[in-house]
């Protein structure tokens, strides 16, 4: 049995198959991988975890917890987990925001509620009707970031990256300005009040307010801000004028700037300059002058109607103001004064200079003084003039006065005394009550009574009188009417003496006609005689045969 | 054809593992995220049932309660007791453990159920401005999870069961 074995020999013999080496199987990538992309997704979102942050609020008005997110420029950057009270009685929000959010939590920066807002100028946050209201805030600029953080109750204007500039306004009074009420330049609109706060001395209120990029340029150093909130309604010696800039500003408040046309530092002003916010255009747009004289002056007349800051014309042109008036005693004499302080302004004389005039141009103390001399010497006088015959406004009127007394102004006391006179509509006024005292005083019930008497007798006269006429009529007119009748006869006796055919008429033509043939017969004797004057004494010669 | 499953017990193992450590994310990720006009919201699986229980829709809460957190982690627990028997050699009759691993095998295909409803809200709800519903990344956790689970419990052989008992 050889071949079996050899076969068998030739068998490979068999191996215990070594046991196979513990090798990981590649199954277990698969728990790596998940390890690996759970690790990842846990570090993703350890990332992205930012800061938690508490923010303070009055009340909680639409925030939810895990719900109400917070949002910058609109990006979510995180949501509301609590809303917890505040030991001042508010509420305090935590939130937890992204990771990229962290480098916008500054000291200063701003947090608010978006909700919708309606107001004059514009609707805001119409989408938080649906979506409810979100919390926004602004980047601060500090270096100092923070995680406890104080909620506005007004969202603030976000001018964070826009271009324009910045600018402080102090005023007496906040009006009726909000933030967000515009800033208007020539009644376009260019920037917005961004915030408002009360000086810590209460004196006044400070406004920040910005403007947008292409009008920064028109705030020179120059310009002048003023409230051009609501209506402006006026009513002076000028009369009425009503003031508006634009019908949003009627609703909300709002700003206006010009710069004065006559300014010659018309440099940009940089951003954050102050300036001061006057009550209305006029009073911004008022010179500040620096010549001023002073005077007072006294008027007989009543001052009602009169104003401090009411005009004082020059023969009709606006010179000056009126600065201020009130009562005076006299103790030497015993009488109330009424004095009325006048500012002139030279300056302002200056300013209506026709073009091309010559002016007086003196400018000193003295020269000036001569020239207001001069003018009070030519007549000038002040008057209490109406301005205003509806309101009884008043003004003063510096006009020449014909036949003025002749007055100079004592140049040295401190206000020095402007000549007056009473006259205008007060003394016309004055002129129709003297009238009607005059009228008063006539005793119209005895004239009445005496009148009625009067009458009475006129009444009894003329009755006489009919009774004559009547007496007249039956006694007297048949007596006439006979004589009349022998008149008419002796009337038509001398007509028809002097009618052609009467015998007088034709006696007295044959009468004439005799007379003219003997006139003739006598010129004949006339001639004759002239040529024969001797045949008066020889008488007439024969006719020789 | 292998008359035994090979490696059976490792490659449950390590199923198991990826499935646990993904159980974490899949239930603390948003597992959707549906935007409306008020605003959008990120739902995690449990907050989903909250949603559900409290707009009163308590079976339906009760039903996704049950697919999606109740069958996962039962499952997860279940193949963590075979799997631990048999590295421990427990030598208890393994009829009992048997039981469970049918049950597990069962119901494993149930639990998509929660990613099932998802795609059919993805698909359906596309109303671009006025409604969408997006998957999260939790979604995909989850569904990783179910399918790890799913994987887990096939490669499991339940004759490692009887191998204790045998020798």
């Amino acid at each position: 049995m050889s071949e079996p074995d050899e076969h068998l020999a030739q068998l490979p013999e068999a191996q215990p198959a070594e046991p196979r080496r513990h090798r990981p199987a590649l199954v277990w990538l698969i728990p790596l991988i998940a390890a690996l992309l759970g690790g990842w997704i846990a570090l993703q979102s350890w990332l992205a975890k930012g800061p938690t942050i508490t923010v303070a609020f009055r009340t909680a008005d639409g925030i939810e917890p895990g719900k109400t997110l917070i949002r910058y420029k609109n990006v979510n950057v995180g949501s509301v987990t609590r809303v917890s009270f505040t030991k001042d009685g508010g509420v305090l929000v935590s939130a937890t925001l992204t990771h990229d959010a962290t480098q916008f939590l500054r000291e200063d920066s701003q947090f608010w509620v978006v909700r919708p807002r309606v107001s004059a100028g514009g609707v805001s946050g119409l989408s938080t009707l649906f979506s409810g209201a979100y919390i926004s805030f602004t980047a601060g600029r500090s270096d100092q970031s923070r995680r406890e953080f104080r909620g506005l109750e007004i969202p603030p204007v976000d001018t964070e990256g826009l271009p324009g500039h910045e600018y402080v306004l102090h005023a007496h009074d906040a009006g009726s300005l909000q933030v967000g009420s515009p800033v208007l330049f020539r009644r376009v609109k260019a920037g917005e009040v961004i915030a408002y706060r009360i000086d810590p001395d209460g004196s006044g209120v400070t406004l920040r307010i910005f403007i947008d990029s292409p009008y920064e340029r028109f705030v020179t150093t120059a310009v002048r801000f003023w409230h051009a909130s609501g209506i402006d309604l006026t009513l002076d010696a000028a009369g009425l004028r009503v003031q508006t800039q634009s019908a949003v500003t009627v609703l909300e408040g709002g700003l206006a700037f010009e710069t004065p046309p006559d300014s010659t530092l018309a440099s940009p002003a940089p951003g954050g300059t102050q300036f001061e916010l006057f009550n209305d255009r006029a009073s911004a747009m008022r010179h500040p002058y620096t010549e001023i004289q002073h005077y007072r002056v006294y008027f007989k007349e009543s001052l009602r109607g009169l104003s401090a800051g009411g005009p004082v014309d020059l023969h009709g042109i606006h010179v000056g103001e009126v600065s201020g008036f009130g009562i005076e005693y006299d103790q030497d004499e015993g009488i109330f004064r009424f004095p009325v302080d006048v500012d002139f302004y030279t300056e302002m004389l200056r300013e209506h200079y026709i073009a091309g005039a010559t002016r007086a141009n003196d400018t000193t103390k003295a020269g000036q003084r001569e020239i207001v001399d001069r003018l009070v010497a030519a007549g000038v006088r002040a008057r209490l003039k109406t301005g205003n015959l509806v309101t009884g406004q008043l003004y003063i009127d510096l006009d020449f006065v014909p036949h003025a007394a002749r007055t100079t102004i004592n140049w040295n006391t401190p206000r020095p005394q402007m000549p007056s006179v009473g006259g205008g509509l007060n003394s016309l006024a004055d002129k129709l009550g003297d009238i009607a005292t005059k009228l008063d005083q006539v005793p119209v019930d005895q004239i009445s009574v005496q009148l009625l008497k009067t009458l009475q007798e006129l009444q009894g006269t003329l009755r006489g009188t009919s009774a004559l006429v009547g007496h007249l009529n039956d006694d007297v007119t048949p007596q006439v009417t006979a004589a009349l009748g022998g008149a008419r006869q002796a009337l038509k006796a001398v007509e028809s003496t002097l009618s052609d055919a009467s015998p007088l008429q034709s006696d007295l033509r044959d009468t004439l006609k005799q007379l003219s043939r003997s006139a003739r017969t006598l010129a004949d004797l006339s001639d004759y005689l002239e040529q024969h004057p001797e045949s008066l004494i020889r008488g007439k010669p024969q006719e020789p045969k | 054809m292998h008359v035994r499953k090979p490696d059976s017990l490792a490659h449950t193992t390590a199923y198991l593992i990826a499935a646990a450590i993904l159980y974490i994310p899949a239930n603390l990720l948003p597992i959707m995220h549906t935007a409306t006009l008020v605003g959008g919201e990120d739902d995690t699986i449990l907050s989903g049932v909250i949603v559900l229980l409290k707009s009163g829709s308590w079976p339906l809460a009760a039903l996704v309660f049950f697919a999606s957190i109740m069958v996962p982690t039962l499952k997860l627990i279940a193949l963590a007791v075979l799997v631990l028997s048999i590295h421990r050699r427990w030598t208890s009759p393994p009829h009992g453990r048997l039981r469970l691993y049918r049950l597990v095998e069962f119901i494993g295909r149930w639990s998509l159920l929660d990613i099932y409803v998802l795609t059919l809200l993805v698909a359906l709800v596309q109303l671009h401005a006025l409604a969408t519903v997006e998957p999260r990344p939790g979604a995909l956790a989850f569904a990783a999870v179910v399918v790890l689970t799913l994987l887990s419990a096939r490669s499991f052989d339940p004759r490692l069961l009887w191998d204790p008992a045998s020798k």
